[in-house]
């Protein structure tokens, strides 16, 4: 059995590490992006061997759902974007003059000067090889160092039996959510922050296009849609409802949640999702403000700031869950359409 | 029968690797996408294998939401490459290996056999 | 020093060597989608480390290093995100998606000559 499971963590080990490489030395970028679908996969796999199920639950809502689909899109728009002229059947358009005078030793533009390059967005030439042996001696020497100090690095039991003893007052029965948002809430309420950070940003740079695509005729699209969106929906509510007692949590759900919202607008032929700005705005500010609003009360009515009342831990835990759970599901599809609404600027 | 279990997981591991050659070497996107999504499959099923070989009953939910979530990136995939790509469009590195086959460049796309 | 070879003990060293492949992908490879990867496979190294180390020893693993795991991964797939529409606005002001070495040249209104 132990045996069998390290030959398991070996062969998984080996193949994160050849998926990985062979993906960063791709010239062909969709197959970069395949090979990292296929490394979010495996990560999953390692994360379930580590006895961290919440992690490789993200992994696989993450993995499979958001940065897939994300990927795909965004070399879609970058080939749009650099061949403006595709769709129209015919020989490939000259390539960008601009594209191919940025001169030297670019990739990019010694594609665009090859005829049989292919497309100057889905391809780059092989790195040159000057500077191959240092940047080996840099990753591997910091390698080698971390090796040996996780090597010589002697291992106390960690902060899991703090985290035990303090269960009872925590308001949950898992001990990561309870960490999350209870023991270091703060960390919480920054990472939402920065899940809206990140959201604002992509909107300052403007308004979205309509996806790049030739939408596919046909019922299978919207029938597999209309199939798989209330399971999807379900399946984020179940997860933030199993937060409390097992592995599951606002994050996972939210993901779950964004990755339907992502299908959603993938199944609209033309357009995107164009909802309310206004509501959209309140939505994806909800979860970081509700987080902060509830713990400042704390800081009157609970132990400390952004520490809750022990009697009343369990219910203002789901409601930040619900509300974190929705935002970070609506800046996730946000961040995917990738701009700002049409309709703000009117 | 633990030791059951986590053979053959190891097994649908190996499959997984083997099945990177058809990313590694395409020739065409619809056949390393393919791939990526028979990965999921194999995926779902060493996290079921694992799931009670180890008896950590949670990995359930971990394949129900791979096995959710799957097809977005596959959905993603074809509303772009659904139909045949015109002419002078190659999505991939070697466009001369493909040409022969172009019209029925994606033959196993769902959306084609309407 | 390696006492047996359970996953905490294997998976911080396969941590430590993505790590070092994703730095050297960063460092190496001028496309930025592909240094986006690069920075995600570095982040799974880092991520790979704290999750070995949590699942040391026999007891249950540390719920710290697993919360602290998810906020980040949190943080990275935002942070990739946002990363991600950054290139898409950088190709479509200059039409391509490559750092190039100087000042940022846009290829519609009024470009700066060449120095």
């Amino acid at each position: 059995m132990n045996a069998a499971l390290l030959a398991f963590d070996v062969v998984l080990l080996a193949g994160l590490l050849g998926v990985a490489w062979r993906c960063l030395a791709s010239t062909d970028l969709f197959r970069a992006v395949v090979l990292f679908i296929t490394f979010g996969l495996l990560l999953a796999i390692a994360w379930v061997r580590l006895e961290a199920p919440d992690i490789a639950l993200a992994e696989a809502a993450i993995g499979a759902g958001i940065t897939g689909a994300l990927l795909l899109v965004t070399l879609e728009r970058l080939k749009h974007i650099m061949n403006p002229h595709r769709g129209d059947a015919g020989p490939s358009p000259p390539p960008d003059p601009v594209a191919s005078d940025t001169g030297n030793a670019d990739a990019e533009a010694r594609d665009a000067r090859d005829p049989g390059a292919g497309n100057v967005a889905l391809s780059c030439a092989p790195t040159p090889a000057r500077g191959r042996w240092s940047a080996v001696a840099v990753s591997g020497g910091l390698a080698l160092l971390l090796m040996a100090t996780l090597a010589t690095q002697d291992h106390g039991p960690g902060l899991q039996p703090a985290v035990a003893a303090h269960m009872d007052v925590s308001g949950v029965d898992h001990g990561i959510t309870a960490v999350l948002l209870n023991f270091r809430a703060w960390d919480t309420l920054l990472e939402l922050a920065m899940v809206l950070l990140a959201g604002l940003g992509a909107w300052s740079l403007g308004r979205h296009d309509a996806l790049p695509a030739r939408p596919a005729p046909g019922p299978v699209l919207p029938g597999a849609v209309r199939l798989l969106l209330p399971v999807a929906i379900v399946t984020g509510v179940y997860l933030l409802w199993a937060g409390s007692h097992a592995p599951g949590g606002a994050f996972q759900a939210g993901a779950v949640l964004g990755a339907a919202g992502i299908l959603m607008s993938l199944a609209r032929p033309h357009s995107l999702p164009d909802p309310d700005p206004r509501l959209l705005r309140i939505g994806v500010t909800a979860g970081a403000l509700l987080f902060l609003a509830l713990g400042l009360w704390g800081l009157f009515a609970g132990p400390a700031l952004l520490t809750w009342p022990r009697n009343l831990a369990y219910p203002l835990i789901l409601i930040i869950e619900t509300g974190a759970t929705l935002s970070i599901a609506l800046t996730l599809v946000a961040l995917f359409v990738g701009g700002r609404s049409p309709r703000e600027d009117a | 029968m633990n030791l059951l279990l986590v053979t053959a997981a190891g097994f649908l591991l190996l499959t997984i690797l083997f099945g990177l050659i058809r990313v590694l070497r395409g020739p065409g996107s619809g056949d390393r996408m393919l791939t990526a999504q028979l990965f999921g499959t194999s995926g779902v099923g060493i996290l079921l294998l694992l799931g009670f070989a180890l008896d950590q009953p949670a990995l359930v939910d971990v394949a129900l939401v791979f096995a959710l979530l799957a097809v977005v990136a596959a959905v993603a995939f074809v509303r772009q490459h659904g139909l045949p790509e015109p002419a002078g469009t190659p999505m991939h590195e070697n466009p001369v290996e493909e040409d022969p086959h172009d019209p029925g460049h994606n033959p196993t796309e769902k959306t084609h056999d309407r | 020093m390696i006492e047996s070879l359970d996953p905490g003990t294997l998976y911080p060293f396969g941590g430590a060597a993505l790590f070092a492949l994703g730095l050297h992908g960063l460092i190496r490879r001028r496309h930025l989608i592909l240094r986006i990867l690069a920075v995600n496979i570095m982040g799974s190294g880092v991520f790979m480390v704290f999750l070995g180390i949590a699942a040391r020893g026999d007891a249950p693993p540390d719920p710290v290093a697993q919360a602290l795991t998810l906020t980040g991964i949190v943080v990275a797939v935002s942070a990739t995100a946002f990363a991600l529409a950054l290139t898409v606005h950088l190709a479509r002001l200059t039409g391509h998606a490559v750092l190039l070495p100087g000042p940022l040249r846009t290829h519609r209104g009024n470009r700066p000559e060449d120095p």
